[in-house]
């Protein structure tokens, strides 16, 4: 019942606490870009970089890489990784 | 361009998601026969004329494949004449196919070959300019008998479908090949045949500093035949911690020492050994007899890319986006897998550690893609091809704005999983399901799970690179993303 309360506050546009390398990152959910959550995390001390690449972290143990532009339904459990885009060798 | 004649062997390409689609067509669990067309784009090489599989067209049961006047099915006549228009305008030389019962062995029945000689003359002078092919497929097995606008005919030596699991069908199991005393441990797990395939394999090496050194002296060890490796720079001695094989020596630590005046410094910097020869050197020992060419140059030229254009396999182990954008193309555009390797130290502006990661990223043809992954970025492109500095980069010493920890066993994390991913798919020792991730390794993540990270990635049907309108399966029909030699 409260999870479905939540979904229903959630829709309506409300901020949602969502994690970014482990760290809590409020966006305005519950519809939010991958770049918008990268944004958000930025200017909430996350050290991370636009260019950095978002990963959504499944149930499965998974992770599924998001694009800038992909549109994801966050809830408060949803988890994500970024990270940089170059590495070297 | 009109194709004459033909380097042999003739091998077709398959990329996962057509031959998925062929697949569930010919075999629908009926017994019956059914039937498709191909349209392939030919890329001659020195190892072989390539057919890479780029349309492919289905016929309906009834429809367009229908009882035949002289044998037991055919493809329409309307069906054929308006693939072979769709040919004519691509460029692409045309096959029909169709299945038969078993599993190991197929060829063609006698009906099939009246078929051809009757109809395929025909094909030739409508096509004109490509050659036209008949293919049959069984489970395990496929062949082919394509006629070449000269008049002659030549057999399909292989067909190859790519994915996680490549898949080689060949009219007919090869025979078993001699076992080779030298490489008896490892035989024992994949068998004679498995040392063969590695034998018979050409591999690209992009990059062979900290991980592709490693990537070249594993690949050398397993027996792989023959080796391209590719690398524009000398050994400084700080690679020597990192390079596999290097030497002190060969970066004239004598001449390259700060107290030395610039001009001896330069000079030393100018007399080092190259990567690829410290490569060639490490191969060698390992295996006298081993192919290797030795290309000291930027991957990102034409003529350096196109020694890769015929590689069963390229692994990129090299820094600069430009250098994954050709790659990355090559992959698509030639059907050639590959896999992205790497390690990363990331810092924060106050020079703390942040992530500590080794990363390998599987590129199979038109399913996973680093363009379609955003692993590619325009805005560091431009930067690389307006900054006369981009070699520089994948140095790390010089450029005090470039700081970059990089730590041989990083590399080696990454090298070996990457090399074992590409054995375990070239010897065939996958299981039918198993399903491709990229992954990261990550040793200071505190929680155990968190630690090796496998991550799916993205994949955009309509991408310019891997898209089946972008560069997949277009061969030589497009100009990969390079710089002309003449140019520079």
């Amino acid at each position: 019942m409260s999870s479905t309360l939540e979904q229903q506050v959630e829709a309506h546009g409300r901020t949602v606490e969502i994690r970014v390398n482990k760290k809590p990152v409020e966006v305005k959910g519950p519809r939010v870009t991958g770049l918008e959550i990268k944004q958000a995390a930025i200017a909430q001390g996350v050290k991370i970089e636009v260019d950095f690449i978002l990963s959504e972290e499944l149930p499965s143990g998974e992770t599924k890489v998001i694009g800038n532009g992909d549109v994801v339904t966050v809830t408060k459990h949803s988890k994500f990784t970024a990270i940089a885009d170059d590495d070297n060798s | 361009m009109v194709t004459q004649s033909m380097t042999l062997p003739a091998s077709l390409h398959v990329p996962p998601a057509l031959a998925e689609q062929l697949f569930s067509h010919l075999f629908p669990g009926d017994g019956d026969e059914h039937g498709a067309v191909i349209g392939a784009t030919v890329v001659e090489t020195q190892r072989g004329t390539r057919f890479l599989a780029r349309r492919l067209y289905l016929a309906k049961d009834g429809v367009d494949y229908v009882p035949g006047k002289r044998g037991y099915r055919m493809l329409t006549a309307a069906f054929i004449r308006d693939r072979i228009k769709d040919c004519e305008r691509e460029g692409l030389a045309y096959f029909a196919v169709h299945c038969h019962g078993g599993t190991d062995h197929v060829d063609f029945s006698r009906d099939d070959l009246a078929s051809h000689e009757r109809g395929y003359p025909a094909l030739l002078d409508n096509l004109e300019h490509h050659p036209v092919g008949g293919l049959v497929f069984a489970r395990n097995a496929a062949a082919g008998d394509i006629w070449l606008q000269d008049g002659s005919r030549v057999e399909l030596n292989a067909t190859v479908f790519h994915g996680a699991r490549r898949r080689v069908f060949q009219p007919a199991p090869a025979p078993k090949p001699a076992a080779d005393p030298t490489y008896d441990r490892q035989s024992r797990l994949f068998g004679d045949r498995g040392q063969a395939v590695l034998a018979s394999q050409k591999v690209g090496i992009v990059g062979v500093g900290g991980a592709g050194s490693l990537v070249n002296e594993y690949l050398a060890r397993l027996g792989v035949g023959h080796l391209v490796v590719v690398d524009p720079d000398r050994i400084e001695l700080s690679n020597v911690p990192r390079v596999a094989g290097s030497h002190r020596r060969d970066a004239l630590p004598w001449l390259t020492k700060p107290e030395r005046p610039q001009f001896l410094r330069a000079l030393g910097r100018w007399l080092a050994t190259p990567k690829v020869r410290v490569a060639q050197r490490v191969a060698r020992q390992a295996n006298p007899e081993i192919g290797f060419d030795a290309i000291r140059g930027d991957v990102t030229l034409d003529t350096v890319a196109a020694s890769l254009t015929d590689c069963d396999y390229v692994f990129l182990a090299a820094d600069s986006m430009q250098a994954r954008l050709v790659v990355n193309a090559l992959v698509h555009q030639y059907l050639i897998p590959a896999v992205q390797v790497g390690a990363k130290v990331q810092l924060d502006k106050a020079g703390t550690v942040t992530d500590v990661f080794s990363v390998v990223r599987p590129l199979t043809p038109g399913l996973s893609c680093l363009w379609c992954n955003e692993l590619i970025k325009p805005a560091k492109l431009q930067e690389e091809a307006l900054t006369p500095e981009q070699r520089r980069q994948q140095r790390y010493v010089d450029d005090v704005d470039v700081h970059a920890p990089s730590v041989i066993t990083l590399n080696a994390v990454a090298a070996a999983y990457a090399v074992d991913n590409y054995l375990m798919s070239t010897v065939g020792l996958r299981a039918t399901d198993y399903r491709e991730r990229w992954t990261r390794f990550h040793p200071l993540t505190s929680t155990a799970f968190d630690r090796v990270i496998h991550e799916i990635p993205r994949s955009d049907q309509s991408c310019p690179e891997c898209g089946s309108n972008g560069r997949l399966s277009a061969g030589g029909q497009r100009r990969l993303p390079v710089k002309s030699t003449a140019g520079v």
